[in-house]
């Protein structure tokens, strides 16, 4: 074996390196704990804020308004009742559904009908809000009506209304009992028609459970003079938030052939804010990596200065032998890539149950820091840990990276010893 | 206070008498001739409560029919219609039969609507005052706010001449600070030959043209000369519009309060 082979082969460096480590050992470890524990910070934090994120997108779309959303490009902003989806005389609502629900991303599809006017009570009346739903479908889709308080979703043929809580609340109204619904139709008629109120239902969103009436999607087809394929929105769920983009623009495609009045829009437009937030999230994020491994750099280095500090009639030596600078540079960083690579190994041990248990069992805070309403959507206090990859990887290399980085001064200076000088013990 | 004036300075004043008597005499002819003149030439204010009160008198009851004009569909409604004042007014649908009985009643700030089909009376929620009423493009926002041009706003002549071949005045109409008033201003222009309305705008809080109503067709209805058609045409829906065709009107025709009821509104 040449000395040039053996030299120019990392392994051999590794080994050095490795063998380096072992001549303080406590010391070693104690670096590579800290080390470790960075990286398990990182992983944890990073993957509680990722879950918390992600569970604030979930919050604020499936809890109403969906992840996707197809309506007639007119319908917004103006929301009038004649811009239903397709365009004039609407679309075959069931093909619609079968079609988008043949996307494999997509996991729910919901039809939904709006209309605007007035409940009244025997006593009271007050504005407001009517949605017309598939509760079986609806439920594929969105949460809220897992938010049914008392009674249950309208039920088909029977003329029922599930009303928003605080809406009942201000119609001193309850389960079983009448309800006019008054709405301007389609057709500039007044539609009037009296429900029975089959349920109560609390969203969380104070809006809607102050002004929100949910009827059978026919039922309010036929209040508001409207025909049965004629809906102003179907909302879709997918697999992952953050596919809807493209899922969209998929369905876009395949949808071409229903006509122009269609139009498919991700959340990440029609709710931009929770974009920006995620946005905000991975901002945090990156601070924290920076943070956690500037201060990973900082033990590094002084590990590695003190080594080299301890071993300067060590590099004397070998420089006194003819050994070259590029070398001992390659030596003492080899030994930081290997403390920083155990590092990570042992930082992996340490976080990976932590982050299963919390990925399996989240630690649900609710009891003490209790629900949020947060950009429309109900949030719910759980440390749970978002399910990647990316988060461990990109903390494994960013350790790695800055355990090296911060042993190229020490390197430096190990180069820089005067042989002759170290050799005399001055 | 001329007189107090002048007894005032009593020293020397048996030659300044002399001079300050013409002085008198002038006014008194001047304050004379103005007077005369007033008969002829109203104040803007008077001139727009004529136009107010036109269509509604003390009490008024007449037939009207409504004509609305949208985008997607026309529909016409026979109604009839009493008023007392500006507090109080009944509409009461008469066909189509598929709407007949369907009735509102205003009493002072708030609206009450009768539903033959579920046999309810409904009042109208705050809320629910933004609202189409029977869907036409007034709101029962309009009903209620219908308020007093006097009462309400600050009246001055804005124009005053030939316009279109028809000598008219038009008056600038601005809210008074405490009025219950939506618009920023509006704008009147009445036909001088017998002080009719020709039309009124609307401008919203951005100052641009909301809506114009054009009144035409000028009629003797009880005893009275008034526009037979009112049309409204909101700008922001351009050709579409609401119609009132008034068949049969007539005023001061003794209703009280009492007739205003919500019985009365349930046709009762």
């Amino acid at each position: 074996m040449s000395r040039r082979r053996a030299m120019g082969d990392r392994g051999f460096w590794l080994r050095i390196g490795w063998r380096n480590l072992g001549r303080h050992r406590r010391r070693s470890v104690i670096t590579a704990l800290a080390l470790a524990w960075g990286f398990a910070a990182v992983v944890l934090f990073n993957g509680i804020l990722e879950g918390m994120g992600s569970d604030f997108i979930r919050s604020g779309t499936d809890l109403m308004a969906g992840q996707i959303r197809i309506q007639n490009p007119d319908y917004e902003p103006e929301q009038e009742l004649w811009d239903v989806v397709g365009g004039e005389g609407g679309v075959q609502v069931s093909e619609l559904l079968a079609q988008v629900r043949s996307d494999s991303d997509v996991i729910g599809a919901a039809p939904r009908v709006y209309g605007a006017g007035i409940i009244a009570s025997d006593s009271t009346s007050r504005g407001g809000v009517f949605m017309g739903i598939l509760p079986g479908e609806e439920a594929g889709v969105t949460h809220f009506l897992e938010g049914v308080v008392d009674g249950s979703p309208p039920a088909e043929g029977a003329y029922e209304v599930l009303l928003g809580q605080e809406l009942a609340r201000q119609l001193r109204i309850g389960v079983g009992e009448e309800v006019v619904l008054v709405a301007p139709a389609a057709d500039g008629s007044l539609g009037n028609e009296l429900f029975t109120v089959s349920g109560i239902v609390r969203t969380g969103i104070p809006e809607v459970d102050a002004a929100q009436a949910f009827l059978r999607l026919d039922d309010l087809q036929f209040l508001l003079a409207l025909g049965p394929q004629e809906v102003h929105e179907v909302v879709l769920a997918v697999n992952d938030p953050w596919a809807a983009p493209e899922v969209s623009r998929r369905l876009v495609a395949s949808l071409s052939g229903s006509g122009s009045q269609i139009q498919v829009t991700p959340w990440t437009e029609f709710r931009p804010e929770l974009v920006e937030f995620a946005g905000l999230i991975s901002g945090m994020n990156w601070v924290i990596l920076v943070v956690i491994f500037l201060m990973a750099a900082f033990g590094v280095a002084n590990t590695m200065l003190m080594g080299t500090f301890e071993r300067r009639r060590e590099f004397a030596v070998v420089k006194a032998l003819g050994m070259g600078p590029g070398r001992i540079v390659t030596m003492v960083v080899g030994e930081a890539l290997v403390l920083g690579l155990l590092s990570v190994v042992a930082g992996a041990l340490i976080s990976l149950p932590l982050v299963l248990w919390l990925i399996h069992y989240p630690l649900d805070l609710t009891p003490i820091a209790g629900e949020q309403m947060f950009m429309d959507g109900l949030f719910r206090f759980v440390l749970r840990v978002e399910h990647s990859w990316d988060i461990p990887i990109r903390a494994a290399v960013g350790l790695v990276l800055t355990a090296t980085a911060a042993s190229v001064y020490p390197a430096l200076r190990a180069v820089r010893v005067p042989a002759a000088e170290a050799l005399a013990g001055r | 206070m001329l007189l107090t004036r002048m007894r005032a300075t009593p020293e020397g004043s048996q030659r300044r008498r002399g001079r300050a008597l013409p002085a008198l005499l002038w006014t008194a002819v001047f304050l004379a001739g103005a007077a005369a003149s007033l008969p002829a030439q109203e104040t803007p204010e008077e001139i727009v409560r004529h136009v107010d009160d036109l269509l509604r008198g003390e009490s008024s009851h007449g037939a009207v029919t409504m004509e609305v004009v949208t985008e997607r569909w026309t529909r016409s409604m026979e109604m009839e219609m009493w008023s007392l004042g500006q507090d109080y007014s009944l509409v009461r649908v008469l066909s189509p039969a598929r709407e007949a009985g369907t009735a509102t009643l205003k009493v002072e700030r708030d609206i009450w609507n009768y539903l033959p089909r579920v046999d309810r009376t409904i009042r109208v929620p705050g809320a629910g005052m933004g609202g189409s009423w029977m869907g036409s493009h007034f709101t029962y926002d309009d009903l209620v706010r219908e308020s007093s041009l006097i009462d309400d706003y600050d009246v001055e002549v804005s124009f005053e001449g030939t316009r279109g071949g028809t000598e008219i005045w038009e008056f600038r109409l601005d809210p008074l600070p405490e009025a219950p008033v939506v618009w920023s201003w509006l704008e009147l222009e009445v036909r001088k030959e017998d002080r009719m309305p020709l039309e009124m705008r609307y401008f919203d809080e951005r100052g641009e043209l909301a809506r114009t109503m054009e009144f035409s067709d000028f009629r003797t209805m009880g005893g009275r000369l008034v526009p037979s058609i009112l049309s409204m045409r909101p700008e922001d829906q351009p050709g579409e519009s609401t119609t009132l065709r008034y068949r049969d009107l007539e005023f001061d025709i003794g209703l009280d309060r009492g007739f205003f009821s919500l019985q009365r509104l349930r046709g009762g």
